[in-house]
């Protein structure tokens, strides 16, 4: 048991169709107002209907220069709001304690259409979901850890419960988390195609079907308690837990249940310090389509009881601002906080006829109701069967403290177009050419792009190489990390291929896949997965930041198996991407995979490849300073490490990085891992070296783990600490 | 407008190109597998493709919503789709000697109709007005009872008419806008066709609206129906045949229709509008000496268009130099239509209808399968004997040989015909076995000859027949033709016993 800080909120910033300030969207929360209208940034001509809800004066946000995405600016707009709501200057601490968590669903898709228009030059640079991570983060000399969610709607939601675990980790004092994202026609003209968008400006619960997609930011400053208490700063509310599942049910429809839904709640509660009785108000993701309302009630329902979801409060916040995806959980919690800031609840707008299957819910409906609540809680749901929740209260609570269990990794593989390396067996098996249909015929899926192929045979060669009896594997308890830097571009080309024809022609076929975080609902669906999951995006250490995500979750016990799979391919789009970022890759496919496992699940005699002790990053390899004083700072927990194995696409950096390495880790041996094929993809160069690093030995048994730096694309370093069981 | 088959194949290639299904996947897909289940296992997000993808082929302003869908289901929801499309204006009416009914009139009727009390689940019709026949259909078939259309119903103490049920007299709005759009609401229900029966005993056979309708799109599209401003039907309605041609084919058309019956049909057209007739064999002979240059397509079926009736109009064309299309359709209750040929110019090949499809299976028997058939029969053995020239044309070669069983032989009626077709050439006979269990030889074997003066003796007869069973055989001065044309057990029987 250790004593885990408490997650606090202290300032929260907006920016969306219902207002560009938290004052401006309670003022529309208050007249019940909604920012959904008609769509006039770009040419909806051939779609049914343009209706849609654009962030408040974007204008002025295209057109600064173009330095960084539409999704970036948003989201700058809001965190200097946040800041400022927070009382809090940035500037004035140590920037390595300062971690920024951004959830994302859109990529950079306006400035990649901008730049297909002939706009500007930098759409492709601005693509990867991390480069907004990346630009919002320097923007605010943010030095600590920088994370990218994408899993789709539920981005920010858990964007947030990361920051958490960072906050009670220990990780940083201040994590500034939220989402945003930027709508544009491809999103639009893709979601028409999948029919659910509504006519007119959504009311979820109510007969009038579909949702009205939206835009732009949300992010809130979480602090310690110790750190908020140090600076007198206002405790606003507190986030009591979090929980995620997966549906393993459908690629965008939810369980008709809500199984998923309830699992993920069910999560959160049993991380919460209070009964679902205490929850009062719940804003639920409610979309506004036929197939979401109905089973989220249902299924937020299971997990509360009848009784606790008779007396408690439900509303959507959608109705006001639209659905802003990768912002929505973070947009919609705010514009609880904000709501609660005035004693009211946000309400559902435009609710004429209550549809059946929620009638028996207490919904706050046309009109935002006076009620002050102390606990409450905000779902979300996204594509790909990828549930979250969150419990928040107004008044303190004093949060669990779960022990900490040991984190494993049994097995790794990596897998290119014509080979599969082995980590257990240090080995590598080539093929003619990797064929998920032939290899391994029962997980394959009609319309499953290569992205989802490599990562569902990489997982299967993982399990594979576990050594472990499969059969006897309780696959629904497993527990589902995805990493990918820009997503399935096979299916962004074919997406684009029909945009050229008119944005009536996108078909629903390819929309699912455009988001991520498809392949980890593949992976849910191949493998039975329903356990917690994350999806992440990073530009290199992608991998590295699933293993993350994964450890801290198995760590307080959400679950004792998880598989964690990276990949990526390859095609022109993508090698423009990565070429407007100075890095070659015109190599095929790849896809990796880990299995992760607590103690308790270890057979006996069982040797695992490692176990994962801790995870540091710094935003600035290059910024020497700023790397010293977290090599400090974390001289107790580097204090074991005898092996140092540095990877970087950056030779420049390695000089920086290796004399700090050498100040502060003077016993630790420095292995620079340079790997013979290149070029490689973005996220291989960090497999590769935590391979390497997993097959390195330590000499001696003091010193008896080993510290694996990966700097990415953008100059970014995460590292991994292990410590290698198998001799 | 496209044929059904037309349609499924552009459907096939849809759901190939635009779903990635594996051809061979789609080479075991049969036309009434749940396209959600095996062996293409669809989801939603597919069908919301193929619903898109099907919208833009078939230039469809809506196709509604695909949830259980197959094959044959899809297809006529897009044939129905296109014709609800390509009736800009409602059509005009349907007219008989008493009723004259528009569409919008029949829809209220409908409406209307719904407040009333219909008991049942299966009611015969017993009006005989070809507009009574279509109302009392329809509102049998909102009141989701199954119609049943019977020459033999007016009797029937529990046969339905909708002149009987007291209709509300308020204005009411009919929630559908077209009868196609009616139809196709109710595409799963069936309507029973009441047949003499080859035994003697009638028979029903039961038709989905959906095959009905997906017939009259065939014959929509291989006809050429342009040039015809409406079309004068002297055929009964309650025959299936005259169902299809007098009541959908119009419909799906979008053209008037006016029903001449009796022994005194009047095709005169109205002013210089062309005419579609719609007749039978018996029935050609009653108007053929009203054809004109106004009359632009003949269309006969129900029996078969023999030697001197062809030839009589082939020497009308000739004469009169008619610019008229007329055509033979080949088919039955139980099958719909199976092919047709041009009549006037001595052509004795039908061509198949394209939707059909004949072979011959494993035990030799030629088998039918086509989306016209009965309801819930996947396919049919043909008892005619149909001579392929090429894939789609044949020749009709009559019955194919009809084997029974007589005190615990097999013999083929054929042999039996054979004999009598020896002795009195020219003479039209028929020959049945009437199958009954209670009979020690399995059942009855009659015989019919017409038009015979000195009538033979049974020693005679006896000696014809050697080693096959002898007929009792009825020599009659004429035999009776229904008003179709054809000879039935049932009728001939009734000569004899009178």
């Amino acid at each position: 048991m250790n004593n885990k800080q408490q997650t606090f909120i202290t300032g929260y910033g907006v920016l969306c169709a219902a207002g560009e300030n938290r004052q401006a969207l309670l003022t529309s929360i208050k007249e019940n107002r909604t920012g959904i209208d008609r769509i006039n940034r770009f040419d909806t001509q051939g779609l049914t209907h343009n209706v849609g809800a654009l962030a408040i004066n974007y204008e002025n946000h295209s057109a600064e220069h173009f330095d960084m995405d539409l999704a970036s600016q948003y989201a700058i707009h809001a965190v200097t709001e946040a800041l400022e709501h927070a009382n809090l200057a940035l500037n004035q601490m140590d920037s390595t304690r300062v971690a920024f968590i951004l959830g994302n669903a859109n990529c950079g898709m306006f400035s990649l259409m901008e730049s297909l228009k002939g706009q500007h030059q930098l759409g492709f640079k601005f693509y990867p979901p991390h480069q907004i991570a990346t630009d919002v983060s320097r923007h605010f000399g943010i030095q600590g850890p920088v994370m990218t969610f994408t899993s789709a709607c539920t981005a920010s939601s858990s964007a947030i419960a990361f920051a958490k675990q960072l906050i009670e980790n220990d990780q940083a004092d201040v994590v500034i988390a939220g989402g945003a994202d930027a709508l544009s026609e491809l999103v639009y003209g893709g979601f028409q195609s999948v029919q659910s968008l509504s006519p007119e400006p959504c009311a979820p619960y109510s007969e009038k079907m579909g949702l009205s997609l939206g835009e732009g930011a949300g992010f809130l400053v979480f602090e310690s308690q110790t750190h908020a208490n140090q600076r007198n700063a206002t405790l606003r509310y507190q986030l009591l837990a979090t929980g995620s599942s997966l549906d393993a049910h459908h690629a965008t429809a939810p369980n008709p249940e809500g199984d998923g839904v309830r699992r993920a709640f069910t999560q959160t509660l049993s991380y919460a310090p209070v009964a679902a009785s205490d929850i009062e108000y719940i804003n639920s993701h409610g979309t506004g389509t036929p197939a979401n309302d109905g089973a989220e009630l249902k299924g937020i329902q299971s997990a509360i009881g009848e009784q606790a979801m008779h007396d408690v409060s439900v509303s959507s916040s959608k109705s006001y601002f639209g659905h802003t995806l990768g912002a929505a959980g973070a947009v919609e919690l705010i514009s609880t906080l904000v709501s609660q800031d005035e004693g009211l609840l946000p309400a559902t707008l435009g609710v004429d006829s209550i549809r059946s299957c929620c009638h028996a819910y207490q919904l706050v409906t046309n009109q935002a109701r006076p009620q002050v609540v102390d606990v409450f809680a905000v779902t979300n749901s996204a594509f790909g069967g990828h549930n979250t929740s969150m419990l928040l209260s107004k008044h303190q609570k004093t949060s669990i403290n779960t022990a900490s269990k040991p984190v494993y990794l049994l097995a790794a593989t990596s897998l290119s177009d014509t080979e599969v390396y082995n980590a257990r067996q240090n080995s590598t098996d080539h093929f003619a050419e990797f064929n998920l249909k032939q290899q391994f015929p029962a997980l394959f899926q009609r319309r499953t792009p290569c992205v989802a192929q490599f990562a569902l045979g990489a997982c299967q060669f993982t399990l594979q190489d576990s050594d472990l009896n499969l059969a006897q594997l309780p696959l629904p308890e497993f527990a589902a990390y995805y990493a990918n830097p820009i997503g399935s571009l096979e299916t962004l080309d074919k997406n684009l291929a029909s945009f050229q024809d008119g944005i009536a022609e996108l078909k629903s076929t390819h929309f699912p896949n455009t988001v991520v975080n498809a392949t980890l609902g593949q992976l849910a669906l191949g493998f039975g997965f329903k356990n917690s999951a994350t999806c992440v995006s990073d530009l290199g250490n992608d991998f590295l930041h699933a293993l993350w995500s994964a450890t801290l979750d198995m760590r307080e016990g959400r679950s004792r198996y998880a598989m964690v799979c990276s990949s990526q391919d390859d095609t022109a789009l993508s090698q423009q991407v990565w070429a407007a970022h100075q890095f070659q890759a015109d190599i095929g496919h790849f896809s990796s995979a880990a299995l992760l496992a607590t103690s308790e699940v270890l057979p006996a005699g069982y040797q695992p490849l490692a176990e994962l002790i801790d995870f540091i990053q710094i935003n600035d390899a290059q910024e020497h300073q700023a790397l010293d004083r977290l090599l400090a700072s974390k001289a107790r927990k580097l204090s074991q490490v005898g092996n140092v194995v540095l990877s970087t696409h950056h030779d420049e950096a390695f000089a920086t990085i290796a004399a700090s390495l050498d100040s502060h880790l003077p016993q630790a041996q420095l292995i620079k891992y340079q790997p013979q094929t290149t070029p490689l993809h973005s996220t291989e160069l960090a497999v590769r070296a935590l391979m390497h690093a997993l097959n390195t030995p330590v000499g001696d048994t003091e010193l008896d783990q080993t510290l694996l730096l990966s700097v990415n694309l953008a100059g970014s370093m995460t590292g991994c600490i292990l410590r290698t069981v198998r001799k | 407008m496209q044929t059904y088959s037309a349609i499924r194949s552009t459907l096939m290639q849809l759901i190939e190109a635009e779903l990635e299904v594996d051809k061979e996947q789609l080479d075991v897909l049969s036309d009434d597998a749940n396209l959600i289940e095996a062996p293409l296992f669809l989801d939603s997000v597919d069908l919301m493709q193929l619903s898109a993808a099907c919208k833009k082929a078939f230039q469809l302003k809506d196709l509604g919503e695909l949830s259980t869908v197959t094959l044959a289901t899809l297809t006529r929801q897009i044939a129905l789709n296109l014709t609800q499309q390509k009736q800009a204006t409602p059509l005009e009416t349907w007219a008989d000697q008493v009723t004259s009914l528009k569409e919008t009139d029949l829809l209220a009727l409908i409406q209307r109709s719904l407040e009333c009390e219909i008991n049942g689940q299966v009611r015969l019709i017993k009006d005989s007005t070809p507009c009574d026949i279509i109302v009392s259909t329809m509102v049998l078939l909102a009141h989701n009872i199954t119609p049943v259309l019977s020459a033999n119903a007016a009797a029937n103490v529990n046969a339905f008419s909708w002149r009987e049920l007291t209709l509300a007299n308020q204005e009411v709005e009919a929630p559908f806008h077209s009868m196609t759009a009616f139809l196709q609401q109710h595409s799963d229900k069936t309507i029973g066709f009441e047949t003499s029966g080859s035994t003697g005993k009638p028979q029903t056979w039961h038709k989905s609206i959906a095959s009905l309708h997906a017939e009259a799109v065939t014959f929509a599209d291989t006809f050429s129906f342009d040039s015809v401003d409406y079309f004068c039907a002297c055929v009964d309605i309650r025959h299936m045949f005259g169902f299809i041609w007098a009541f959908m084919l119009p419909l799906q058309l979008g053209k008037p229709v006016c029903y001449e019956l009796g022994s005194t049909p009047d095709l005169q057209p109205v002013k210089d509008k062309q005419v579609g007739v719609i007749l039978t064999p018996t029935m050609f002979d009653f108007v053929a000496d009203q054809l004109n240059q106004n009359h632009c397509y003949l269309i006969s079926s129900g029996a078969p268009f023999k030697g001197e009736k062809e030839q009589k109009l082939a020497d009308l064309i000739s004469y009169l130099s008619l610019s008229i299309q007329a055509f033979e359709v080949l088919g039955s209750t139980e099958t719909g239509g199976i092919g047709y040929r041009p009549l006037g110019n001595n052509e004795t090949h039908f061509t198949k209808f394209t939707a059909v499809d004949i072979y011959q299976n494993g035990e030799h028997k030629t088998m039918l399968r086509s989306p016209f058939l009965v309801a819930n029969c996947d396919e049919f053995e043909l008892k005619d004997k149909l001579i392929f020239s090429n894939e789609n044309q044949f020749t009709h070669g009559g019955r194919a040989d009809q084997i029974f069983k007589y005190a615990g032989k097999r013999y083929s009626l054929q042999s039996i015909e054979k004999v009598l077709q020896e002795r009195f050439v020219g003479l039209r006979h028929r020959v049945f076995f009437i199958e009954d269990n209670n009979n020690n030889k399995g059942g009855e074997l009659v015989a019919f000859v017409e038009g015979l003066s000195c009538i033979p003796t049974l020693q005679d007869i006896r000696s014809w027949f050697k080693d096959l069973p002898t007929p009792q055989v009825h020599f009659l001065a004429q035999f009776p033709e229904n008003e179709l044309g054809k000879i039935t057990l049932s009728a001939l029987q009734e000569c004899v016993h009178e």
